[in-house]
């Protein structure tokens, strides 16, 4: 076990699984010469060389296809967009031809590709931080993962790569910075699909995602001191998505708020909604409730930025509405 | 569009009201002010008015069932509509405004259109546990019963009865309890469980009260022995305020007011009427006012408001020949006290046995904020009002002469500008000279306390929310009253547009406002302060 | 061009045709469910480009007409099967005829956007570059979808890693009702090619062993490592945009006249000129063609369709 960053994490896993199979490429704007605007990547063109390591133009069209291209011709590619936003301008390369291409073609090829997103409101706009899985839920085909912290970061993204099926991997910008224990083992994977309990309770159940999930944490210290014992839950995944897992602990609790970074209507929350809706209602003893952007895009200044994005404070306030 | 009669909210803690008698039927003529039917709460029947004319299109729940306050009562097709096309418009209406599904899965609640708010969680627990839902009372969101009501019902509920009757046991009838019976029955058991109970008892010598009574009778007064010993209540609860109070989580809870709760049969279960504000009551007052209130409950007219926030409650036995009782307290009142039948007894008087009227006494406390001690002082102040037969006021009293309605005696004693003046049991003093209350002054406290009151009623009837309201009322200083201004502040949720529109109600409502000639410069100011939240 | 090449790219186109006439009446009959967007008039073009790739290339088709899957030798049934959405094609029935796959011979499918292909052909030319081989990638394309922004992409992103992916534009003159001039900057596509310093010919589509030599020298600039090539085929869409358009935005005398430059025949004429086809020979190929049609067509009718459930299978690997 070692101490170290989450953007550590992911170079960690990067070089791993380079290193374990030499169809793994990376690619993207300023990875290879700069190491990446976020400094993820320094090191790896001068180990790999330019052929697996490489900067692109700014052609997210040409290079995130080219992803799929290469996925179906036996790499495994890795595509570093600068920004989780930028998948809007690749809407075909993502949605139709990388999460459609193995269906609609009857299963004849696989599509191995991860495309790493940095996510996440920094100060940056309306169009560099947002949280998007949400819109990538809704597709089919997609595998999407959220990690929280640096052990999920590097066990998440190597399974990605492993993972023969396209999978978004959010990184979010604010987390790079955050430190966590790391288990040394190089082939130490998170599975798809699994959520974590990050913290056990029986009062309420708070699911957080990503970034939330440090504040869902510090929401959960505060409201034990007041003697309630919430559950916090980190999907990990957002697809698959652990349904057993939100619905046991709804089952325990009969309480539900879903903190996430993304605009309300149609997020992660709704889907959670309806899936305790049909799976247990019964268990039901309050509305679900969500914190989320109030539909509006993330203006930039910083006050304005700090009224729209779920805080600890709006976090807190969920919970407690439904504990009183 | 039809008009909905809803059931009303008649008490703060009222959630439901039980339809106990239609006195119209579906297709009657019905003019606004009409009563329509009888709904008992808690605490009392009331008559439900039609709140406007029309026809009575459909009658939404049946005689005997229960409602939901904000439930649907009946429905009034307004003149020009046909009742067809109201109930239509009307069905049409709650079709929209509800969701469209399948029906829910049956709680395990008996045969009741009044919706049953219940979260999925706790309905399930009360299937399982075989709880009634529609008795409970919601803690959740907008009234929504919990899993967590259920569990403290559930834990509530007293064992069901341990043996089962044996087969050769059936009874001959089944009396239901009324709802008045059921939830008396409910809160005398809360009370019995969670009040530990002592009770001290004394026996006092009725000679002299009897006396004051046939006294004060001779003279026109109609004292009641039971008026007697609400006067002792009075004294005693006066000198000891720690009785006239709640036990409420370590602390008792106080009360200036004294209001007293008078214990009365009537064939629908026990009542509780209350006088309120005893403490400055006469005895001549508390007559009246008693007299009142059995009036009213014998002609079923009593109001909610009528039977709510006793701080002390007696219960005249000696109506029925008991002589001795055990109290049991009504939480969360501190005390309550039974006066038993005035026999003859002999008692010791000055070291002889003589005969005299005797009246036993038991007083309950609730020893969790009351000791002995405290007790011991009220019980026994108790006994000495009446043993000494004669109260301050009574003196008063025996000058009191019957008395109209609206009519007021005021009699000039002596040199001054001083003039008394006296509205039945009620005195007071006006005076022309610096020293007191002058008739103008006295005349813009009346038009100052009609208006709060119009107000008030106004409120009332409008279920406006209304707190504190204060009146300033002013007139120009010397000489005859050329303006009189009116600042009114009102403690209020309402916008202003309602507010004002309250206020326009009120004074038109209000008998002294119609007094100011129409010269006179009248100006009224509104406040409106927010009301202090939760 | 040897005889053997010259007369097998032949064969291809006659079966081409022949299968495009069959399917129209099938089409068109009701008896397939399917639709298609037909290659008539452009079998020279397809068929002589594909005779040039080798078994480990890299092949990703146009929408327009079913030449390509002749010419690189899949079996008529499994497009037939496709076609009817049935058993026995080579996508169960999920992607229409539109997306034929064949993985042993490179055949990567098809994007149901226009222009979707380009980044992929880029992909398997990265691919191809990464591994160090020397296959190639040869993207057919439209000229109407020579405006998508992914074009320009694509070749520039090509150009610039050097990636050996020959980009070849059949250029018919109309994208659906849409004719070329009026869509399009450039009179010529294969100009395009300046913008990124890479080779752009244009070449006439409809002269089979013209093209043939075209992509051959595309093909060996690409395998040399030394980067992608454009090349315009001009040739002329004879039918529809669709089976059953109405095609009422074209003049008849224009397409009449394209019809007078009907491939087929004209090759058939310069074989007979080189003494490489008789009459015999043409009639035997029509028949052989014929029968093999009528083989794969029985075939196809005889094969059930996808059990419904298996509309939720091969979403994930």
């Amino acid at each position: 076990m070692r101490t170290i960053t989450y953007a550590q994490a992911i170079k960690e896993a990067l070089v791993e699984e380079m290193r374990r199979d030499p169809t793994v490429i990376l690619y993207g704007e300023d990875v290879a010469n700069f190491g990446g605007i976020f400094r993820i990547t320094s090191g790896l063109k001068e180990e790999f060389g330019d052929e697996r390591v490489f900067d692109t133009p700014i052609s997210e069209n040409a290079f995130v296809g080219a992803g799929v291209g290469a996925a179906l011709t036996g790499l495994r590619p890795v595509v570093e967009l600068q920004f989780a936003d930028f998948l809007f301008t690749t809407g075909d390369e993502i949605v139709l031809k990388a999460g459609m291409w193995r269906y609609a073609h009857g299963g004849a090829y696989k599509v191995p590709l991860v495309v790493r997103c940095p996510s996440g409101a920094a100060g940056v706009g309306p169009e560099h931080g947002q949280c998007p899985e949400a819109f990538f839920m809704h597709a089919p085909g997609l595998k999407i993962v959220s990690p929280s912290n640096a052990a999920d970061a590097k066990g998440l993204l190597k399974s990605a790569i492993r993972e023969d099926n396209p999978v978004l991997y959010f990184e979010h910008k604010l987390l790079y910075a955050t430190k966590g224990e790391v288990p040394d083992d190089p082939d130490y994977l998170v599975p798809l699909g699994k959520a974590a309990i990050a913290r056990e309770g029986d009062a309420l159940t708070l699911v957080a995602i990503s970034a939330m999930v440090p504040k869902a944490l510090a929401v959960a210290d505060r409201l034990a001191k007041e003697g309630h014992h919430i559950e916090v839950i980190d999907p990990r995944s957002l697809c698959p998505f652990d349904r057993p897992a939100i619905i046991e602990s709804v089952k325990k609790t009969g309480k539900i708020v879903v903190a996430e970074e993304s605009y309300r209507t149609l997020g992660v929350g709704a889907e959670i909604g309806a899936m305790l809706m049909e799976d247990a209602l019964e268990y039901l003893d309050r509305p679900l409730r969500r914190v989320a952007i109030p539909d509006v895009p993330i203006p930039t200044a910083a006050i304005l930025e700090q009224f729209v994005i779920p805080n600890e404070e709006k976090i807190y306030q969920a919970c407690r509405e439904l504990l009183a | 569009m039809p008009v909905v009669i809803q059931m009303p909210k008649l008490g703060h803690a009222m959630t439901e009201g039980t339809v106990l008698q239609w006195h119209k039927h579906a297709g009657d003529k019905v003019v606004q002010g009409e009563p329509v039917l009888t709904v008992e709460t808690d605490k009392a029947q009331v008559e439900i008015e039609a709140p406007a004319s029309g026809v009575i299109a459909r009658l939404a729940a049946a005689q005997g069932e229960v409602v939901q306050v904000g439930g649907e009562l009946a429905v009034i097709a307004l003149n020009g509509e046909t009742v067809d096309a109201a109930m239509t418009a009307r069905a049409a209406a709650i079709a929209s405004a509800q969701p469209p599904s399948g029906a829910p899965k049956a709680a395990a609640t008996g045969a009741s259109r009044g919706r049953v708010i219940a979260s999925p969680r706790a309905k399930r627990l009360a299937a399982e546990r075989g709880i009634d839902l529609s008795g409970l009372s919601g803690s959740g969101p907008d009234g929504m019963i919990t899993e967590d009501d259920v569990r403290r019902t559930s834990e509530n509920q007293t064992a069901a009865l341990s043996a089962p009757t044996p087969g050769a046991l059936v009874p001959a009838r089944r009396e239901k309890l009324t709802r008045i019976q059921a939830v008396g029955a409910r809160n005398l058991t809360q009370s019995w469980q969670q009040v530990p109970h002592f009770v001290q008892m004394v026996r006092a010598d009725m000679s002299r009260a009897m006396d004051a009574r046939r006294a004060l009778n001779a003279n026109g007064a109609k004292v009641s022995v039971t008026d007697l010993i609400l006067a002792a209540a009075v004294a005693a609860l006066r000198e000891n305020p720690r009785v006239n109070a709640s036990y409420s989580d370590g602390e008792m809870l106080i009360y200036d007011r004294i209001n007293l709760g008078i214990a009365v049969d009537t064939p629908d279960g026990l009542i509780v009427p209350v006088i309120h504000d005893a403490q400055s009551l006469d005895l001549a007052a508390i007559s009246a006012r008693a007299a009142e209130l059995a009036m009213k409950a014998r002609d079923k007219k009593l109001t909610p408001s009528d039977l709510e926030a006793a701080t002390f409650t007696v219960s005249n036995l000696g109506a029925y020949g008991v002589e001795n009782g055990t109290p049991v307290i009504f939480a969360p009142q501190a005390a309550l006290m039974f006066a038993g039948a005035i026999r003859d007894e002999v008692l010791a008087i000055g070291g002889k046995p003589e005969v005299r009227p005797a009246m036993q006494i038991a007083i309950a406390y609730d020893h969790r904020g009351i000791d002995g001690a405290t007790a011991s002082r009220f019980t026994t102040r108790v006994k000495q009002f009446l043993e000494d037969g004669v109260n301050p006021a009574a003196q008063a009293a025996a000058t009191v002469q019957p008395h109209r309605k609206r009519e007021v005696t005021l009699s000039a004693p002596g040199d001054s500008l001083r003039v008394d003046a006296s509205y039945g049991a009620h005195r007071w003093v006006l005076d022309g000279d610096d020293g007191g209350v002058d008739p103008v002054c006295a005349f813009l406290g009346a038009l100052g306390g009609c208006l709060l009151m119009s107000l008030r009623v106004a409120a009332r009837v409008r279920k406006a929310p209304l707190g504190r309201a204060s009146i300033r009322a002013r007139a120009n200083e010397k000489g005859h009253v050329k303006e009189v201004q009116v600042e009114l502040e009102v403690e209020t949720s309402l916008d202003d547009e309602k507010l004002h529109r309250l206020v326009e109600v009120a004074e038109r409502g209000c008998h002294i406002r119609a007094l100011i000639r129409e010269d006179i410069a009248y100006n009224m100011t509104v406040r409106r302060i927010e009301a202090a939240s939760n | 061009m040897d005889r053997n090449l010259k007369l097998l790219i032949y064969r291809n186109m006659i079966v081409s045709r022949r299968l495009e006439e069959r399917i129209a009446e099938l089409i068109k009959a009701g008896q397939v469910g399917g639709f298609m967007h037909p290659g008539v008039g452009q079998e020279a073009l397809q068929c002589a480009a594909i005779a040039g790739l080798r078994p480990d290339d890299y092949l990703l088709y146009a929408h327009r007409g079913v030449a390509y899957w002749v010419a690189r030798g899949i079996p008529l049934e499994k497009v037939l099967c496709d076609l009817a959405g049935r058993e026995g094609g080579t996508n169960r029935g999920k992607g229409g005829v539109m997306r034929v796959v064949y993985p042993e011979l490179g055949v990567l499918g098809e994007s149901g956007t226009l222009g979707g292909c380009f980044p992929i052909a880029t992909g398997a030319g990265l691919s191809i570059k990464v591994k160090g081989g020397d296959q190639a990638v040869l993207v057919f394309f439209g000229d109407g979808t020579s405006n998508r922004g992914t074009f320009h992409e694509s070749l520039n992103l090509c150009a610039v890693r050097k990636l050996p992916v020959v980009f070849l534009c059949e250029n018919n003159g109309w994208a659906v009702s849409m004719p070329t001039e009026r869509s399009t900057a450039v009179r010529d596509i294969a100009d395009r090619a300046k913008g990124y310093a890479i080779p752009g010919v244009v070449v006439d589509g409809n002269d089979p062993e013209k093209v043939f030599d075209a992509v051959g020298e595309a093909l060996k600039r690409a395998r040399s490592g030394a980067g992608p090539s454009l090349i315009e085929a001009k040739t002329y869409r004879l039918w529809g945009h669709w089976i059953g358009d109405p095609d009422t935005y074209r003049s008849r005398e224009e397409v009449e006249k394209q019809w007078r430059r009907d491939p087929i025949p004209a090759f058939e004429a310069r074989l007979a000129g080189e003494g490489l086809l008789n009459d015999a020979m043409r009639d035997e190929i029509d028949r052989e063609a014929r029968a093999k049609i009528d083989r794969a067509i029985e075939f196809m009718q005889k094969q059930s369709f996808p059990p419904p459930e298996s509309a939720l299978e091969d979403l994930f690997a």
